[in-house]
């Protein structure tokens, strides 16, 4: 602004060259310039140690509590981790199975309808049946009232509460999550599903949970809503698997991860074909640019100067 | 590390001398249990696995961490971390183990 002003009033730019002589800003002496080298270190360095140490007392203020965090799933060899391993769908059946008889009484699945699971876990007869046993609300019919009708293909996920606040007011405060797509919600996914379903434990000393809570070291927090869902012979399989707790767990987490990811094996399947078609296209691709190129890039200039 | 290396070392020979009973009495229990109850292979693992030198090692330490706090009346001191140590030295080796036991 000074530098300004001095053009203004001066209309050229020589008085730009003396604006000491001609222009004093009323500065107050607050610059280092001015002082001597050995205090200009003494006060940096006074500056650097005030500054280090108040940062320092505000992170020793705050106590760091295990607590504060959870305890992260090991990474479990699922047989469909591999990059080119398909679900195991007879895995996929049994979860279904356990999802229908165990976890279906508070959690919905509303991303997923019954026509979902033919050609992946069952065939469509079965299915069919499967459907008319859930009752579906439908309508308006000609006198405008809503009716209920057994359940098509095309039916979703038969709801266990109406809405949210239900489901609250059902379970003690705690809203059960929808798990269409719980698996690719939470971090560490199908590890952390199973080592939260797996994982029930009594707390440890000092640790008080509070009632109609259960100590879980795997939930954000420690303290779940949900108690233990799932233990040895919660149900039968109907292809005679023994249905042990990490077996049911296991299951259901498979069904859960199809269910997230629906076009998981055609994914893999699709990249495959993809890689295997890259290389053979790749290479020919690169043949044929050294090819067509091979004239422009060997062909010599000369500079013939005129005689 | 050199603090854990000795621990380690000193728990050896106690560890070996309580290890062949324990695993006695384990196979007992098993074999009652199967006439009844199933066993799930994620307990028979967790229990081995818990047996490991590396999973005795943070046991001990839960253990006297839950008799420290156990024996004050009036403590915020909590046995979180020492319950997580545990747990996740138990998960890593329960991890490889388990799948090949379950279908």
């Amino acid at each position: 602004m000074a530098a300004l002003r001095v053009v203004v009033l001066s209309g050229s730019g020589r008085a730009l060259l003396n604006t000491s002589k001609s222009v004093k800003t009323p500065v107050a002496n607050m610059s280092f310039a001015s002082l001597p080298r050995s205090r200009k270190v003494a006060l940096s360095t006074l500056g650097v140690v005030a500054a280090g140490g108040a940062g320092l007392a505000l992170m020793l203020h705050q106590s760091v509590k295990a607590s504060d965090l959870e305890l992260h799933p090991p990474n479990y060899p699922w047989s469909h981790a591999g990059p080119l391993s398909s679900l195991d769908h007879a895995s996929v059946r049994r979860g279904y199975q356990v999802y229908k008889q165990v976890c279906s009484a508070c959690h919905s699945m509303e991303y997923l309808a019954f026509r979902n699971l033919v050609g992946v876990s069952h065939t469509e007869a079965e299915v069919k049946t499967m459907a008319e046993e859930a009752e579906v609300v439908d309508g308006p019919d000609e006198s405008g009232e809503m009716f209920t009708r057994p359940g098509k293909l095309s039916d979703y996920f038969p709801k266990p509460y109406p809405n949210p606040e239900a489901a609250r007011a059902a379970n003690n405060g705690a809203l059960p999550p929808d798990l269409s797509y719980i698996i690719n919600a939470r971090h560490g996914g199908e590890d952390y599903v199973f080592s939260l379903l797996t994982g029930y434990c009594e707390p440890p000393a000092g640790v008080a949970v509070r009632e109609g809570l259960h100590y879980n070291p795997y939930f954000v927090g420690q303290a779940i809503g949900m108690s233990a869902p799932i233990y040895n012979e919660v149900l039968e399989f109907e292809d005679g698997t023994p249905a042990s707790m990490s077996q049911v767990a296991k299951d259901v987490c498979t069904f859960l991860k199809w269910a997230g990811e629906p076009a998981h094996d055609q994914r893999k399947r699709m990249g495959l074909k993809l890689l295997m078609g890259a290389g053979i296209v790749v290479p020919l691709l690169y043949y044929m640019k050294r090819h067509r190129w091979s004239v422009l890039k060997s062909r010599k200039i000369a500079y013939r100067p005129p005689k | 590390m050199g603090f854990e290396k000795k621990m380690i070392q000193y728990d050896d020979p106690d560890e070996e001398e309580e290890d062949a009973p324990a695993e006695e009495e384990e196979e007992e229990e098993e074999e009652e249990e199967e006439e009844e109850d199933m066993v799930d292979p994620l307990e028979t693992i967790r229990t081995k696995c818990g047996e490991t030198e590396h999973c005795m090692h943070y046991k001990e330490l839960l253990e006297t961490c839950e008799s420290r706090v156990g024996s004050k009346s009036n403590t915020r001191e909590e046995c979180t971390e020492e319950l997580f140590d545990f747990l996740h030295a138990r998960d890593h080796c329960v991890a490889h183990k388990l799948f090949h036991k379950v279908k």
